[in-house]
C-alpha cells in the first residue's frame, strides 16, 4: 500500500484519513465479516460506550428523510466491561489505531468509562459530549462551562488522546471547542447528529418510537462543512471533520476547511462498498494533483 | 471474499396483483442463499435501502427474485423500474429459517408474509420433510402463488377474511384447529406483527411456556422492523427478546433475525 494517504495525528500512525463514525460501525466484526477488511480504515472507532449495558430506545428508531436519516438508537451497548473483554482485541488486531466512543450522563459516568479504558491498551478516547446530563437536562455540549468541567475531569485521569466530539445543536460549536482545548483536548470531531423529527399523517404521530431524532447523511453536509470551518479557526488543536460523507470528493472537502481526519457513518451503513472506493479514489486525485501529503490541502480554503 | 454487495440488472418485472410486483434479478456471481433471508436493495432517489423476503433463487442461473407490496413512495418507484436496468443490492441478509429433515413442518402466512415463506417450503419439501401451509389473505384477489406452494406442500389451507376463496376466517385459528392432526415438529410463519401477537397468544401461557397441549413443537417466526443497514452496525431495527437463560436483551432484526424462536420474542407495549 501507498503512503500517499498516511497521517501522523495526535503522536498516531493512520494509513488514510478515514475512520467509521461512531455508531455506524457497531464494534467493526459485521464490516469485517460481509464486506471488506476493516483493517484498511485509517483508524477504528467503537459504539458509544457506557458505564452499564443500555437496551437503548424504543423502536421504530429509525426514519428516512430527503438526502439523509434520523436516528434514535439511544445508545444501546453492552457497557464497557464488556466491550473491553468482547470487542476491543478484535479491534486492536486490525492494526489500526482505535478510538473508543465514551458516553455518560454524569462527569462520574464518563470517568468510570474512560478510568477502564485507561487500564487497557486502546490507543485513544472520544469523548462523546451530546449525551443528556442529568443535572442539567439538557446535553453537556451545549453548555461551554459543562464541556470545561467533564473534559478537566477526564483529561486528569487519562494520558490517552482525548477528542472531544461535539454536537451541532449550539449556537456556536467555535466557543465550545475553545472550551475544550482550554480544559486539555487534544483533538475535536464534529459533528454529531442534528435534532430533527419525522412526523406520520395517517397517524398523526412521530415515525420514531422516542418521538425525536438525530438528523445524519448527506442533507447535513453543508452544515458540518461551516462547524467544521469555525471550530479549525478558532482552535490550534487537530479537527476531525463529519457530517455526510459520501465520496472521496466530500473528504476533500471536509480537509479543506481544515478537518485533519475525516469519520464516515450514514454513507457507511447504506453504502458499505464505498469505503474502499474513497480510498482508492482519493489516493488517485492525491496522484492526479501532485500532493504529496494530506496537509498540502488540510485548511487550504481560500 | 466475495463482499455481500451485487450490482444486478433487472430481467424481468411482472405484477402478481393490482399492488403487488415480482421482480428478478441476474447476478454476475451468485452467493450461497438460505431460505428465509432476505436482500436490501438500493431504490435510485431514496436514502435507506428497502429490505425484502427473497421469494425464488435459482444458483444455476445466477438470478433472484423478490415480490413487494406498494407501500409508499419508494415500493412506487422500484415498481417503475425497467427490463435491463442495474440496481444495487446488498444480500443475502438475515438467518434465514433452520434448515431441518424429515420432519413434519407447519408453515403459516399473513398477507405478503408469504413470499420468504415460499423458498422455506420449496427447501423443506427438498430436505424429506412434510409441508403443511396454511395461507391467510385478505380475499381472492389477493391470494397469490398458490400453485407453488402447493407443488412443495403436502396440504395446503387457505383462509381469507371475507371467505372469497378457502375458509372464512383467520390462519392462527386453522392451524390451532389442525395441530392435532398433522402434530408439526416446527412452525415457521410469517405475516403482520397483529398475527405473531395471536400465535403467542394462542401457544404459550401467560408465563411464556407452551400450552401443553402443543407440547413438542417449535415456533419460528420471521419478524419486520425499519432498518438502516440491514447487516447489524446501526443497531436500529430492534428487537426485545428474552433467552431461555434469562438473557434478557435487544436483538437486531436484520442479522440476529429476522427469523426469531417466538418464545423468546418479547412483545412490548
Ligand atoms: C426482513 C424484511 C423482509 C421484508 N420482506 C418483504 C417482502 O418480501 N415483500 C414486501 O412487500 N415487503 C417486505 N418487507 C416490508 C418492506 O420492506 C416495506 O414494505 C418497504 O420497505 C416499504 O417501503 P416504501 O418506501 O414503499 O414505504 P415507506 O413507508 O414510504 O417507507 C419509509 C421507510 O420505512 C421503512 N418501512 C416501511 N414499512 C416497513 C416495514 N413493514 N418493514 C420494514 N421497513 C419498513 C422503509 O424501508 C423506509 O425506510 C420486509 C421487511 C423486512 C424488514
Ligand atoms: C445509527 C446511528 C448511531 C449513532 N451512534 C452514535 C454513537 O453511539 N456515538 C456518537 O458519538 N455518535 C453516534 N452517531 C452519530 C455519528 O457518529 C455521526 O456523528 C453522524 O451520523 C454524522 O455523520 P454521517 O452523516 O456521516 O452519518 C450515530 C449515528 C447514527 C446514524
Amino acid at each position: 500500500m501507498s503512503k500517499l494517504l498516511q497521517r501522523k495525528v495526535f503522536g498516531l500512525e493512520f494509513k488514510n484519513p478515514i475512520i467509521p463514525a461512531s455508531g455506524c460501525f457497531n464494534m467493526g466484526k459485521e464490516v469485517d465479516a460481509n464486506f471488506f477488511p476493516i483493517k484498511i480504515f485509517g483508524g477504528l472507532m467503537s459504539k458509544g460506550i457506557t458505564r452499564a449495558n443500555r437496551l437503548g430506545n424504543p423502536a421504530p428508531r429509525v426514519a428516512e428523510t430527503a438526502s439523509g436519516m434520523l436516528n434514535a438508537v439511544g445508545l444501546q451497548n453492552p457497557g464497557v466491561d464488556h466491550f473491553i473483554k468482547h470487542d476491543l482485541p478484535f479491534l486492536k488486531k486490525q492494526g489500526s489505531p482505535v478510538f473508543a466512543n465514551a458516553c455518560g450522563n454524569t462527569v462520574d459516568d464518563y470517568l468510570y468509562v474512560v478510568g477502564q479504558l485507561e487500564k487497557t491498551n486502546i490507543d485513544a478516547i472520544e469523548l462523546n459530549v451530546s449525551c443528556p446530563n442529568v443535572k442539567m437536562g439538557l446535553s453537556f455540549g451545549t453548555d461551554a462551562g459543562a464541556v470545561e468541567e467533564v473534559v478537566s475531569a477526564v483529561r486528569k485521569i487519562t494520558k490517552k488522546p482525548l477528542v472531544v466530539k461535539l454536537t451541532p445543536n449550539v449556537t456556536s460549536p467555535a466557543l465550545i471547542a475553545k472550551a475544550a482545548e482550554n480544559a486539555g483536548a487534544d483533538g475535536i470531531s464534529l459533528i454529531n447528529t442534528l435534532g430533527g423529527m419525522a412526523v406520520d399523517i395517517k397517524t398523526r404521530k412521530p415515525v420514531l418510537g422516542n418521538r425525536a431524532g438525530g438528523l445524519s447523511g448527506a442533507a447535513v453536509k453543508p452544515v458540518a462543512l461551516k462547524m467544521v470551518h469555525d471550530v479549525y479557526k478558532a482552535v490550534k488543536i487537530p479537527v476531525i471533520g463529519l457530517g455526510g460523507i459520501q465520496n472521496y470528493k466530500d473528504i476533500i472537502e471536509f480537509m479543506l476547511v481544515g478537518a485533519t481526519l475525516v469519520q464516515v457513518g450514514t454513507t457507511l451503513m447504506t453504502d458499505p462498498m464505498s469505503i474502499p472506493q474513497m480510498i482508492a479514489d482519493l489516493e488517485n486525485w492525491c496522484k492526479e494533483n501532485k500532493i504529496k501529503n494530506l496537509d498540502e490541502i488540510v485548511g487550504g480554503l481560500l | 471474499m466475495q463482499p455481500k454487495h451485487y450490482i444486478a440488472n433487472v430481467v424481468a418485472l411482472e405484477s402478481l396483483t393490482f399492488n403487488v410486483f415480482k421482480m428478478t434479478l441476474q447476478l454476475k456471481t451468485f452467493p450461497k442463499i438460505k431460505p428465509g433471508q432476505f436482500l436490501n436493495i438500493k431504490v435510485p432517489g431514496f436514502s435507506l435501502r428497502r429490505p425484502f423476503g427473497i421469494s425464488h433463487y435459482s444458483e444455476k442461473d445466477k438470478t433472484v427474485s423478490f415480490c413487494f407490496m406498494l407501500k409508499g413512495d419508494g415500493t412506487k418507484e422500484l415498481a417503475k423500474a425497467k427490463v435491463g436496468d442495474t440496481l444495487d443490492v446488498l444480500m443475502p441478509l438475515g438467518n434465514g429459517f433452520l434448515q431441518i429433515k424429515n420432519k413434519t413442518v407447519a408453515i403459516v402466512s399473513g398477507g405478503i408474509g408469504l413470499f420468504p415463506l415460499l423458498p422455506t417450503a420449496k427447501g423443506l419439501a427438498e430436505a424429506g420433510n412434510k409441508v403443511h401451509s396454511f395461507l391467510g389473505f385478505t380475499n381472492k384477489d389477493a391470494a397469490i402463488l398458490l400453485d407453488e406452494f402447493k407443488a412443495h406442500s403436502t396440504s395446503t389451507t387457505i383462509a381469507t377474511d371475507d371467505g372469497s376463496i378457502g375458509t372464512k376466517g383467520y390462519v392462527t385459528d386453522l392451524i390451532v384447529k389442525e395441530f392435532d392432526k398433522i402434530k408439526p415438529d416446527y412452525i415457521f410463519a410469517c405475516g403482520p406483527e397483529g398475527m405473531f401477537k395471536t400465535l403467542k397468544q394462542q401457544f404459550f401461557t401467560a408465563d411464556n411456556t407452551l400450552k401443553p397441549q402443543f407440547a413438542g413443537t417449535e415456533i419460528y417466526v420471521s419478524l419486520e422492523q425499519r432498518m438502516a443497514c440491514g447487516f447489524g452496525v446501526g443497531k436500529c431495527c430492534n428487537q426485545h427478546v428474552k433467552l431461555e437463560s434469562g438473557d434478557d436483551h435487544m436483538a437486531r432484526v436484520c442479522c440476529d433475525g429476522p427469523v426469531f424462536n417466538l418464545k423468546e420474542v418479547v412483545f412490548d407495549v
